[in-house]
């Protein structure tokens, strides 16, 4: 079959029945050919929008392979019509949709950063006061230490004071056994010991 | 605009989408440069688009203008052109001898019954050598259908001229 195609293509130019274009000259015909249409029909004074609209759809078929009629191109220029608006009010309303969804999360996340911060600030807050009732607890013990520190050594001052007449009987007591020792030579070391 | 301009409207941008490419590509061959082309190409357009109501056959009109305004183009640039030697190479093919055969070749071609868009896609890929995706493009097929229909024109004009005596495409060549 393209065997045939050859050797008919190679009559054709043999023959002088073709007249061969380049490949550029090609392409800027068809690329040419709707800016043209534009043109001459303004040049015309009919060109339209709703024209210009269903030429625009007869084309946009025409270009995948698919001749339509005056009416199957109305047809389909309504339906275009009918899709278009109502795709972009579609993706329009599901935009908005996921605009919102979007700063509604980004509201949710800065609440709960607010509410993180405040709970931490919160906790912080709370162990301050911790502390301090901690260091005041601390302190209010260490006073008590103090105080009953202060209590017993004033106690023991006051039976240290009181003490000197049983130390002198103790003394007495203590030097009559001394002189017991002494004269045993032996109660010396036993002197020297404090009194607790 | 009513209803019926619009639906002539719409009809003629398709008979223009049609005959676009052919008619661009008969005047540029002619021509040789673009811009001439265009100018001329633009011009039968608009009368067409003037006339398209009283137009019985689009395609014979379409040619028969564009024959006609090629003439006056060649009569401004040169005043003792003639019209018959550029449109069939008469001289060469009365000096090469192949004027019979030329005939011959013509008449198998014109001879075949086919649609216009098939009309349309010999005058592209035989005479004006698009490439079958270019040519898919201009009449707004898909490229496997060009290359099916094309096959099957040249296998009836092949037909046609086995009919007229010519057994293998081959003795031609």
């Amino acid at each position: 079959m393209n065997r045939d195609n050859e050797n008919f293509s190679k009559l054709m130019a043999k023959y002088k029945l073709s007249e061969p274009l380049s490949l550029d000259d090609q392409h800027y015909i068809i690329n040419s050919r709707k800016s043209n249409l534009k043109k001459l029909l303004k040049k015309t004074g009919k060109y339209s929008f709703i024209l210009w609209f269903l030429s625009l759809v007869g084309i946009l078929f025409r270009n995948i392979g698919l001749k339509l009629t005056f009416l199957q191109t109305k047809i389909a220029a309504a339906i275009v019509a009918m899709i278009i608006p109502a795709a972009s009010v579609t993706g329009g309303y599901y935009t908005v949709l996921y605009v919102k969804e979007k700063v509604v999360e980004k509201k949710s996340d800065e609440k709960h950063e607010e509410k993180t911060d405040i709970n931490i600030n919160a906790v912080k807050d709370k162990e301050k006061e911790n502390f301090i009732e901690l260091k005041k607890r601390i302190g209010s013990q260490v006073k008590r230490d103090i105080i009953i520190k202060s209590e017993t050594a004033a106690e023991k001052s006051r039976e240290n004071n009181t003490r000197p007449d049983e130390d002198v009987k103790k003394d007495g007591e203590k030097s009559s056994i001394k002189t017991n020792q002494n004269k045993r030579g032996k109660t010396e070391s036993l002197i020297d010991i404090p009194s607790l | 605009m009513t209803a019926k301009n619009k639906r002539s409207g719409v009809e003629y941008t398709e008979a223009y989408m049609d005959y676009y490419p052919v008619v661009f590509s008969s005047i540029l061959a002619k021509t040789g440069n673009r811009d001439d082309a265009e100018d001329i190409c633009q011009d039968i357009f608009y009368i067409f688009f003037e006339k398209f109501g009283t137009i019985e056959n689009k395609r014979s009109w379409l040619y028969g203008t564009m024959k006609n305004k090629l003439y006056k183009y060649y009569q401004k640039k040169n005043p003792e052109a003639d019209i018959d030697e550029i449109f069939n190479d008469v001289g060469i093919t009365f000096t090469n001898g192949f004027r019979d055969t030329r005939i011959l070749i013509d008449e198998a071609i014109e001879s075949i019954e086919c649609s216009e868009t098939d009309r349309m896609l010999l005058d592209l890929i035989a005479k004006h050598n698009y490439s079958y995706s270019n040519t898919a493009r201009a009449v707004g097929l898909t490229r496997r259908q060009v290359e099916y229909r094309y096959s099957q024109l040249v296998k009836e004009i092949m037909d046609n001229l086995m009919k007229q005596g010519i057994k293998d495409i081959t003795e031609l060549l």
